[in-house]
């Protein structure tokens, strides 16, 4: 991961959303892969004898590959959104903890006036 | 007619092809291979391997539109560039964020083979749905080599008189066995009592499935790969705990608090 055209205002928050909307777009396009196989007349597997085997394994690897792509696709939605559920606890801890600072700070002042 | 566009080769004979292969079916059907044809050996395996006589494979073949596959291979390129769009929007959002101390490291030690995973990792989402991509436009290039040999065929059976003694061949099915009308052409010699129609047809069907066949044999390039890649955290696992640990207090400094707006 390169730091390019870093945005120094990006939160926790931010990120977490920004993961959460890849994620989706991911799930989105996980959905639409297996839609990319024209089927197997397309590819010629109807036809008999050699030209119709080799037309069938094509369109059977084809049709594996999307496959695959869309498991990786899932996949990495999942994660995704693991990840951005994470990152809203930590922003969430960070902030419950901040607000315990301040309540502390104000009692020792509280305390010492 | 499906499956053919006008820069198709194919496309501008087709209909002379598929009569001349209609000829040859029909002298096969009622003769059989001329066993005078000197490949005639050749020309039995080959009708062996296709299953069918060369107009039958031809109308299977002329069927299949390439343009349909490469169709497939844009959209899935596409998907691809539809990754890259992502994988860079996350990236400048990652590499803006405003975050630092140990919770940092450790989200950094799980974020990146995650972000690699979807683009800029040893392999990533985005090479395997180029792999895809690029697959679907070489089984569309595989498609058009085989379109091509029919060209090729026909140009030869054009150039060495086949075409011209087949000509007169009567293909009306109710005809009976084909007795040419005018034999033309003097190219090709009378064998063993068989006469040119004969040895043409076989000639021309050795030729039309040798010439398709290979183009059928032929891989297409760049194979693809077809399992789903893994995922490897880069610490068996041990980053996405890490990342869990920075919720506990113990992660939390001061220092960080005040990088981090609640």
């Amino acid at each position: 991961m390169t730091n390019r055209n870093r945005n120094p205002e990006t939160s926790l928050l931010d990120l977490a959303g920004e993961v959460a909307a890849t994620a989706s777009a991911l799930r989105d396009a996980a959905g639409t892969l297996p839609g990319l196989d024209p089927g197997g007349y397309a590819f010629g597997a109807s036809a008999p004898g050699l030209l119709g085997r080799r037309c069938a394994a094509l369109h059977q690897e084809w049709v594996a590959a999307l496959a695959a792509r869309a498991a990786e696709a899932n996949g990495q939605a999942d994660r995704l959104d693991e990840t951005a559920r994470r990152l809203r606890a930590v922003a969430t801890n960070y902030a419950g903890a901040d607000r315990a600072v301040q309540a502390a700070a104000r009692r020792i002042r509280a305390d010492r006036s | 007619v499906t499956g053919l566009r006008a820069t198709d080769p194919l496309s501008r004979v087709v209909t002379e092809v598929s009569d001349l292969l209609g000829r040859i079916d029909h002298v096969l059907v009622h003769y059989g291979v001329c066993t005078g044809y000197p490949d005639h050996p050749r020309l039995l395996a080959a009708l062996r391997d296709f299953g069918a006589l060369p107009g039958d494979v031809f109308a299977h073949l002329r069927e299949v539109d390439p343009a349909s596959l490469s169709g497939a291979a844009v959209d899935v390129g596409e998907v691809r560039d539809g990754y890259r769009r992502l994988a860079d929007r996350l990236d400048r959002t990652a590499g803006g964020l405003y975050w630092g101390g140990p919770a940092r490291e450790a989200f950094n030690g799980y974020w990146a083979p995650l972000a690699g995973y979807l683009s800029g990792g040893p392999v990533s989402m985005v090479d395997t749905i180029a792999a895809t991509a690029q697959r679907g436009e070489a089984i569309a290039a595989w498609w058009y080599g085989i379109r091509g040999a029919v060209v090729t065929f026909f140009r030869a059976v054009m150039a060495n008189g086949i075409a011209v003694v087949l000509r007169g061949v009567e293909v009306d099915p109710h005809a009976g066995a084909p007795v040419p009308t005018e034999v033309l052409g003097p190219e090709l010699p009378e064998i063993d009592g068989f006469d040119r129609v004969g040895l043409a047809a076989s000639h021309g069907a050795d030729l039309f499935l040798g010439a398709v066949g290979a183009a059928v044999r032929a891989e297409p390039a760049r194979p693809v790969p077809v399992g789903e890649l893994p995922y490897r955290d880069g610490g068996g696992g041990r980053g996405r705990d890490r990342v869990a640990g920075a919720t506990g207090d113990a992660w939390v400094s001061v220092g960080e608090l005040d990088a981090v707006d609640g």
